[in-house]
C-alpha cells in the first residue's frame, strides 16, 4: 500500500515539477508570446463544447462530495493535531462529522452509478461497432479495438509516446506534443478516481456496516479496511490537491483556473494549441460542426427538472405536514 | 480525676437549736446536700476565674498578630459537656500566682482524662507533626473547640459529620497553610465539595455519605505511606469497601484485585481510576471522556493502538468534557470485574464477547468479534 503512495507521488511529483520548470522557462523566455497566446485563447469567438452539461454536473458532484469527505475524514486520521480538533468542533463533533461523511459517500456512489450507467448506455448505442465490418458477425476482438480508440479513457501506446515526448519537451529536447481528446495525465486522473472509489468505497462500506460484512468476512477485515481506507484516501486527497490542482489551476497557462470543466467550452485557438490531434480528427470525420457551442438547454433540461421537481416536491410535502400539524391541534381538542 | 481542695465551705451556719430529731434531719439534709454543695466549690472557684475571664473584652496582646480573646462565656460553658468541671480540672498546671506571675499559661493536656484518645493522637500524623515542632498541626482544640464542646452527634459540633469538611478545611483548604506545610494535595477541600461524596453529604444531606473521618480515621489519621493507614494503597479497597461492599467483593476477584493481593504495588486500587477526592459519577460523559487516559497510564501500548481505531480517534476528538458514543475501555473490559480473557467469567471470554459487542452493535455476531480494537500491527504473533 505504501508502495502505491510513494510510487505515485514520486512519478507524478517529478512530472509536475518538470512541467512547472518548463512553464516558467517559457514564460520568462518569451513572455510576450505567452501573454498573447493567453489573450487570444480568452477572446477567441469560435468555441467548441468539450464537456456536456451532464458531465459538468457530475464533476460538480465529484468536487463537492470529495471535499466533504476529506473535510470530515482527515481529522480522524490526524486526530492528534489541533486543527483536527478545531474542524470537528466546527462541524459539531464526531457524530455529526460521521453523518456528513456518510452523506458524502452516498453522493460519491450516486455519481459513480450515474456515470457508469451513462457510459453503458453509450456503449449500447454503439454496439454495432462490435460487428466485424466485413462479415457482420460480432467479434470480441473488436472490443480491444474499441478500447484503444482515441475517445477512450483506456491508456494506449500513443499515451506512452505522448508521455515521453512531453517530458522531452520539458527539457527542451523536443517539440511540444499535441494531444487528442484525452491527454495521458487526464486519463490517469480518471482511472485513479475509478480505482479510488473502488478501494475507498468498498473499505468504507465495510466499516459503515461492520455487522453485515462480518457475516461472511472475519472481523479483522474491519481493521484491514481501516488501513486501506485511510491510506487510499490520503493518496487520493494528496494527489488531487497537488497534481490535479497543478494541471488545472496552477499551470501558468491555466492560472488561476481552467474553467472548461464547468463551462464545457474550449476555444478554437486553445484546441489548436493543445489538442490539435483532436481537432484534426474531428475535421477529418466531418464532425467538427456538431461540436460547436450551441444552446444547451436540451442537455440541462433533465438535470434541471430533476432538481426542480425534487425541491418542489419537498416543499409540497412540508406544506402538507405543516397544515396537518396545525389542523390536528384543532380536531384533537388542541 | 483530682480535684484541688476547695475554698472553705459556707455550708455550716448557725442553724442547730431545735431538738435532736431535727438535728438528725438537718444533719441528714446537710449530708445529702453535700454533693450539691460540693459542686459549688467548683462554681466558686470558677467564679474566681470568671472574674477576669468573664469579661467580654478581655484580650491578650499577641506580638505580630490580632489580640486573642480570653473571654469565656459561662452560660455556654454551662451547656457544654464539660460543664461539671472546674477550670482547674483542665488548666491543671496553672501557676498558683496566675495571672500575676508573668509566666506563660501552659497548654491544656486533654489526655489527663482522655488517655486513650490522647495516645492514639500522639501516634497520628497530626500528633507527630506537632511533637516535631509544627505548631499549626491540629490538636484537640483545633477540631473539638475548647470551652463549648458539645457531643459529636450534636449538629452544631465542629466534628459533627456534616461539619467535618469545614473543620478539616480550615487547614486543608487554607492556601496559607497548605503552602507553608507543602501539602501534596492542596485542593482537597474544593475537590471534595464538588465530588459525588461531598454533594451527597452536604448538598443532598445524605448522612450515609462519607465525611473526612470515614476514610481517614478520627484520632488515628496517618499518611498514606504508613502501612496501618486506611488510605494506604493496600488498604484502600477495604476502606472504600466499608460502604461499597459488593464492589469490593467484585474487585477482589478481578485481575487488578488479584495483583494487589499478591502484593504487587502496581495493582490499581479505587483511587487510581476514581481519584481520591474528585470522585465523579462514573456513568457520566465526563468520566467516560477521561477513561482512556486513566487506563492508558498503565496500559500505554494499548492506548496507542486504541487510538489507531475509530473508537480511539472519535474519543480523542470529542467535544470538551463529553464523550462521543463509542466504546471506552471499560465498555468492553468491564471495570471492577476486569478479568483476563482466559477466565471464562471475563466479558471478553468467548462465551460473553458477543454480548459485550452487542451493547452498541446489536447485530454483532461471532465473526464480528474477531475485530481487533487495539491491534498492534507490529506484533506478528497476535495479529498476523
Amino acid at each position: 500500500m505504501t508502495g502505491i503512495l510513494v510510487g505515485t507521488f514520486l512519478v507524478f511529483g517529478l512530472h509536475t515539477l518538470f512541467w512547472l520548470f518548463r512553464s516558467i522557462w517559457l514564460y520568462r523566455h518569451d513572455s510576450k508570446q505567452f501573454r498573447e497566446a493567453k489573450t487570444t485563447i480568452a477572446k477567441d469567438e469560435e468555441q467548441f463544447t468539450r464537456f456536456q452539461p451532464f458531465e459538468r454536473f457530475l464533476h460538480l458532484l465529484v468536487v463537492s462530495s470529495f471535499l466533504l469527505l476529506v473535510l470530515t475524514g482527515m481529522p480522524l486520521k490526524f486526530y492528534y493535531t489541533d486543527w483536527a480538533k478545531a474542524v470537528f468542533s466546527f462541524l459539531g463533533g464526531p457524530q455529526t462529522a460521521r453523518t456528513l461523511h456518510h452523506f458524502g459517500a452516498v453522493i460519491t456512489f450516486l455519481y459513480f452509478t450515474l456515470h457508469v450507467s451513462d457510459t453503458l448506455v453509450h456503449f449500447w448505442k454503439n454496439r454495432k461497432f462490435l460487428r466485424d465490418p466485413a462479415t457482420g458477425k460480432v467479434k470480441l476482438a473488436r472490443l480491444w479495438t474499441a478500447m484503444s480508440l482515441p475517445d477512450s479513457m483506456i491508456p494506449t501506446k500513443q499515451d506512452l509516446t505522448d508521455f515521453v515526448a512531453h517530458n522531452k519537451w520539458f527539457f527542451g529536447q523536443g517539440p511540444k506534443p499535441q494531444f487528442d481528446r484525452w491527454t495521458y495525465f487526464e486519463k490517469f486522473d480518471y482511472l485513479a478516481v475509478f480505482w479510488g472509489i473502488f478501494a475507498i468505497g468498498v473499505s468504507g462500506l465495510i466499516m459503515w456496516f461492520p455487522e453485515f460484512f462480518s457475516k461472511f468476512m472475519p472481523g479483522w477485515m474491519i481493521n484491514v479496511s481501516l488501513i486501506i481506507h485511510s491510506d487510499e484516501a490520503l493518496l487520493a486527497a494528496g494527489f488531487i490537491f497537488t497534481v490535479h490542482f497543478f494541471n488545472t489551476h496552477f499551470r501558468l497557462e491555466k492560472f488561476p483556473m481552467d474553467t472548461v470543466i464547468f463551462s464545457g467550452r474550449i476555444s478554437k485557438s486553445e484546441m489548436l494549441h493543445e489538442r490539435k490531434r483532436w481537432y484534426d480528427r474531428l475535421v477529418a470525420e466531418g464532425r467538427l460542426d456538431s461540436f460547436r457551442v450551441k444552446d444547451e438547454w436540451d442537455a440541462w433540461k433533465g438535470i434541471a427538472k430533476t432538481f426542480g421537481y425534487l425541491f418542489f416536491g419537498l416543499g409540497v410535502v412540508l406544506l402538507i405536514l405543516i397544515l396537518y400539524a396545525m389542523t390536528s391541534r384543532l380536531t384533537h381538542g388542541g | 480525676m483530682n480535684r484541688t481542695t476547695s475554698v472553705s465551705q459556707d455550708g455550716s451556719s448557725s442553724r442547730r437549736r431545735r431538738g435532736s430529731v431535727l438535728l438528725a434531719l438537718f444533719a441528714g439534709f446537710l449530708l445529702a446536700a453535700t454533693p450539691l454543695q460540693a459542686a459549688s466549690p467548683n462554681e466558686k472557684a470558677n467564679e474566681a476565674c470568671l472574674g477576669c475571664h468573664g469579661d467580654k473584652d478581655m484580650v491578650k496582646e499577641v506580638p505580630n498578630g490580632a489580640p486573642v480573646s480570653l473571654f469565656v462565656d459561662a452560660d455556654r460553658f454551662g451547656k457544654a459537656v464539660h460543664a461539671s468541671l472546674a477550670c482547674k480540672s483542665c488548666h491543671a498546671d496553672l501557676h498558683k500566682d496566675h495571672p500575676g506571675d508573668g509566666n506563660p499559661v501552659p497548654k491544656v493536656n486533654c489526655g489527663i482524662c482522655h488517655t486513650d484518645e490522647s495516645k492514639i493522637y500522639q501516634g497520628s500524623i497530626h500528633g507527630m507533626s506537632r511533637a516535631m515542632g509544627s505548631s499549626a498541626a491540629a490538636n484537640c482544640v483545633d477540631c473539638h473547640g475548647n470551652h463549648y464542646i458539645g457531643h459529636v452527634s450534636r449538629t452544631d459540633s465542629p466534628v459533627y459529620k456534616m461539619n467535618l469538611p469545614v473543620t478539616c478545611g480550615r487547614c486543608h483548604a487554607n492556601k496559607n497553610i497548605t503552602d507553608e506545610y507543602k501539602m501534596k494535595y492542596p485542593s482537597v477541600g474544593s475537590q471534595y465539595m464538588e465530588s459525588i461524596h461531598g454533594q451527597a453529604l452536604l448538598k443532598k444531606g445524605l448522612i450515609v455519605a462519607p465525611s473526612c473521618s470515614d476514610c481517614h480515621g478520627v484520632h488515628d489519621i496517618k499518611r498514606s505511606v504508613d502501612r496501618s493507614s486506611p488510605i494506604n494503597h493496600a488498604n484502600v479497597a477495604k476502606t472504600c469497601g466499608k460502604c461499597h461492599v459488593t464492589v469490593e467483593a467484585i474487585y477482589e476477584k478481578s485481575i487488578h484485585g488479584q495483583l494487589l493481593a499478591k502484593g504487587d504495588p502496581r495493582g490499581p486500587v479505587c483511587i487510581q481510576c476514581h481519584s481520591a477526592h474528585q470522585i465523579e459519577t462514573p456513568g457520566g460523559s465526563h468520566f467516560k471522556s477521561r477513561a482512556d487516559l486513566i487506563c492508558g497510564k498503565c496500559h500505554e501500548d494499548r492506548l496507542e493502538h486504541y487510538r489507531d481505531t475509530y473508537h480511539g480517534k472519535a474519543m480523542a476528538l470529542g467535544k470538551a468534557n463529553t464523550a462521543p458514543d463509542v466504546a471506552a475501555c471499560y465498555d468492553c473490559h468491564g471495570h471492577h470485574d476486569v478479568l483476563p480473557v482466559s477466565n471464562p467469567d471475563s466479558r471478553l471470554a468467548p462465551g460473553h464477547i458477543v454480548q459485550t459487542c452487542q451493547q452498541c452493535h446489536p447485530k454483532a455476531n461471532v465473526s464480528f468479534t474477531k475485530y481487533a480494537p487495539h491491534a498492534d500491527p507490529e506484533d506478528r504473533k497476535k495479529y498476523p
